[in-house]
């Protein structure tokens, strides 16, 4: 090593120092702080809650955690966040969901400049590591508004016995579903094939077929609907449900869903990956063992499995934001995130999945296997991209539960078309 | 001043007081109530009146203006409106008369000495006082076309599986099924009480006329117990008209909207939606019909 390049080293490790010495991490800055944080009452919580304590001694803040069932708790957060009140501090969120309401109202504090600063952020929490795709949900209109902390992407849950006893081979495209779904409707008490139909609730789950075909929310703007990408997707999950699923197909979301399957009535059924603990529950499914995970197949525009998103994200009226910051930055740290992992949360971080403490103890790589393949390509669209996701949901899947009933598709998403863009058009 | 001056005067203050409080006691007493309804009822009224005559959501990103009478206008427009209007009195046209039906019967069984009439009675008044939310549960179990109880004992007897709420034909005779199984016992109650309040001499009278059973029922017991029956019967449709949580639980309204009565629909364009102007304005016209009913009845027992 030359002399001038040792010298130009340890110039830059010196400059490097006394910047760090100037700007370094501690996790003790907002000692004595309080903070209020709403969970929503998922896996995920159960997994991080044991660990709090453990934040609350390293940090010397105080987090008070409020957990509610998913529907009271998206509720609780909406009018705490529209009310203006400043005791919120940080709370569970699906970008995809209400982040663009939220974001464009100006409830959410923005985060990229905490991220990048290494007073608050310490280099071991590496951001390049979570999926791309989980990290992009996060993006509403150029800005990160959530640390990812847990994701479900969908799947093909699939009855192993029933493929094997039938000699149906695991499907890896639209038409192949459709040609497995046929052969082993009716066998051995089960329906070929279960889907969401239950209106708005199905719209997230129709999404990767509506993308596997081609077909968008959203085109300039305005509502893709009807094109002819969508009646052909909308035109082909209908199908399936009328020829091959439950007779009350209408009236069944992922509740009704994992419950039939669990009780060994349906042979297969695209989902959220997560209810791989609803099927394998040994108190309550009756066929543990005997399911088998496959990538969500591949339709004329390719596999398009959604990836949903559960994220941290802070109040923009919070009045610890340094401290909020803290317990979020820890709550998705590489370390928390391989702890949920360890208890069967899907992570959002590439590490986790890779970990040998993981692996060691995985009981089902092939479960894993999927999710980490999935979440490099997943779409992180399954809901519109839209201030007013819930009205467009509705009008959706009012079409498709017309289409399961045997209406006419183009006339049903036309009218979908029509009264979404009626929506749309009037938000700012 | 002297210390009994300073007495008497406080004596001449209190006994000033007293003699206030007696002679305004009709608007002191009631002061409470009044003040609690003012503040719960009252106050929330008229702040919804004035919601319904905004466009207004939650959050300012999306639109909030005066609209004036926009709101009902949009409403009366709205073919979703009109569609949870006629579910909503569909509803009520097949519970309520069944629930007084079935509770006159009831009411009549349990008015006779019965061996273990205690027992009975509680066990009659069970639905009643669960929580509608697990009724809501249990029910959707017990409705479930795969896996519920209800299509296996079909099957039993012979008869075809139904997909009872999953069929969008059936799914408000499915419910109005269960709010008769919930509140039929109330219905009984009320009109139990009006049978054991009866005096004996004009049944005596009628005996002694040599009046039927039938004719005793017709001409005596019904018209002694019209007091009863109307009381149960504003009740009901006033409950049976805005019910909303055994809905909510087991449909939320569909399939579609088959099963979306008024009430669900407000709940859809309120908390879904997040419309709370024109969520306003739907509950103002539910109070009404709810009033008119309410009104409409009392006067049909006033003609009598």
């Amino acid at each position: 090593m030359s002399l001038s390049r040792t010298l130009t080293l340890s110039l830059v490790a010196t400059l490097l120092s006394s910047q760090a010495l100037a700007q370094t991490f501690s996790l003790e800055q907002e000692k004595g702080k309080t903070i209020r944080v709403l969970l929503n009452q998922h896996p995920w919580t159960n997994a991080i809650l044991p660990f709090i304590p453990e934040f609350e001694k390293q940090t010397g803040i105080k987090v008070v955690v409020e957990t509610f069932p998913e529907s009271q708790f998206r509720q609780k957060v909406l009018v705490e966040l529209a009310s203006g009140a400043g005791s919120l501090d940080a709370f569970m969120l699906t970008p995809n969901q209400e982040g663009t309401l939220y974001s464009r109202s100006g409830w959410l504090e923005p985060l990229d400049a905490y991220l990048k600063n290494p007073k608050l952020t310490p280099s071991s929490y590496k951001p390049a590591d979570f999926f791309n795709t989980t990290l992009s949900a996060a993006n509403i209109q150029g800005n990160l508004i959530g640390l990812p902390v847990s994701i479900e992407t969908t799947v093909l849950f699939y009855r192993k016995d029933l493929f094997e006893k039938y000699k149906v081979s695991v499907p890896r495209t639209f038409a192949q579903l459709e040609a497995a779904a046929k052969v082993l409707s009716g066998k051995d008490g089960a329906v070929g094939i279960a889907l969401r139909g239950k209106g708005a609730s199905s719209t997230s789950q129709f999404a990767p077929y509506m993308f596997g075909y081609g077909g968008t929310w959203l085109r300039d703007g305005k509502s893709n609907f009807s094109a002819p990408e969508v009646q052909k997707a909308l035109g082909y999950y209908s199908g399936l449900l009328r020829n091959y699923g439950p007779a009350s197909a209408t009236s069944m979301s992922w509740q009704e869903i994992t419950s039939l399957f669990a009780q060994g009535k349906v042979a297969m059924f695209t989902d959220a990956s997560i209810f791989r603990s609803v099927v394998e529950d040994p108190k309550s499914s009756t066929v543990v063992g005997k399911v088998g995970y496959a990538p969500f197949p591949s339709g004329p525009n390719g596999r398009k499995p959604n990836v949903l998103t559960w994220t941290l994200a802070m109040s923009k009226s919070s009045a610890n934001k340094n401290a909020t910051w803290l317990f979020m930055q820890w709550a998705s740290n590489p370390q928390n995130q391989l702890r949920a992992l360890l208890a069967d949360v899907p992570s959002a971080r590439r590490s986790a999945w890779n970990a040998p403490a993981y692996k060691a103890q995985d009981k089902n790589p092939e479960w894993s296997k999927v999710n980490l393949a999935q979440l490099a390509y997943a779409n992180p669209l399954w809901n519109p991209p839209v201030s007013s996701v819930g009205e467009v949901r509705d009008v959706l899947g009012q079409a498709i539960v017309g289409a399961i009933q045997g209406g006419s598709v183009p006339g049903l998403l036309e009218r979908a078309r029509m009264d979404t863009d009626a929506i749309v058009s009037k938000e700012k | 001043m002297t210390q009994a001056h300073i007495v008497s005067r406080v004596r001449v203050q209190r006994r000033s007081a007293s003699a206030w409080l007696d002679h305004h006691l009709r608007w002191v007493f009631p002061l409470p109530t009044v003040l609690v309804l003012l503040v719960f009822t009252v106050l929330p009224l008229l702040f919804n009146l004035i919601l319904s005559t905004q466009d207004r959501s939650v959050s300012s990103a999306l639109p909030s203006r005066f609209v004036g009478l926009g709101n009902y206008a949009q409403a009366f427009s709205d073919p979703r409106f009109w569609n949870a209007t006629w579910l909503m009195t569909a509803f009520a046209l097949i519970a309520v008369p069944c629930q007084m039906l079935l509770g006159l019967g009831l009411a009549a069984l349990l008015n006779r000495p019965l061996p273990i009439q205690g027992l009975i009675r509680s066990l009659v008044l069970l639905p009643m006082i669960a929580t509608p939310m697990a009724i809501g549960l249990i029910w959707a179990l017990m409705m479930n076309p795969d896996l519920g109880v209800l299509n296996y004992l079909l099957e039993q007897v012979g008869l075809p599986r139904s997909l009872w709420v999953a069929d969008p034909k059936l799914a408000i005779p499915a419910l109005a099924l269960i709010d008769i199984w919930q509140w039929t016992p109330l219905v009984a109650l009320i009109l139990l009480a009006g049978l054991q309040s009866m005096p004996e001499e004009p049944f005596e009278a009628a005996r002694i006329d040599g009046a039927s059973g039938a004719q005793v029922f017709r001409f005596v017991t019904w018209p002694l117990l019209q007091p009863a029956v109307f009381a149960a019967l504003t009740l009901r449709l006033i409950d049976a008209l805005k019910t909303f949580d055994i809905i909510e639980v087991i449909t939320q309204g569909g399939p579609g909207t088959s099963s979306e009565t008024l009430n669900v629909y407000t709940f859809h364009t309120g908390f879904e939606f997040l419309k709370v102007g024109y969520t306003a304005a739907l509950l103002t016209l539910l109070l009404l019909v709810v009033g008119a009913v309410a009104v409409g009845v009392n006067l049909l027992r006033r003609s009598r």
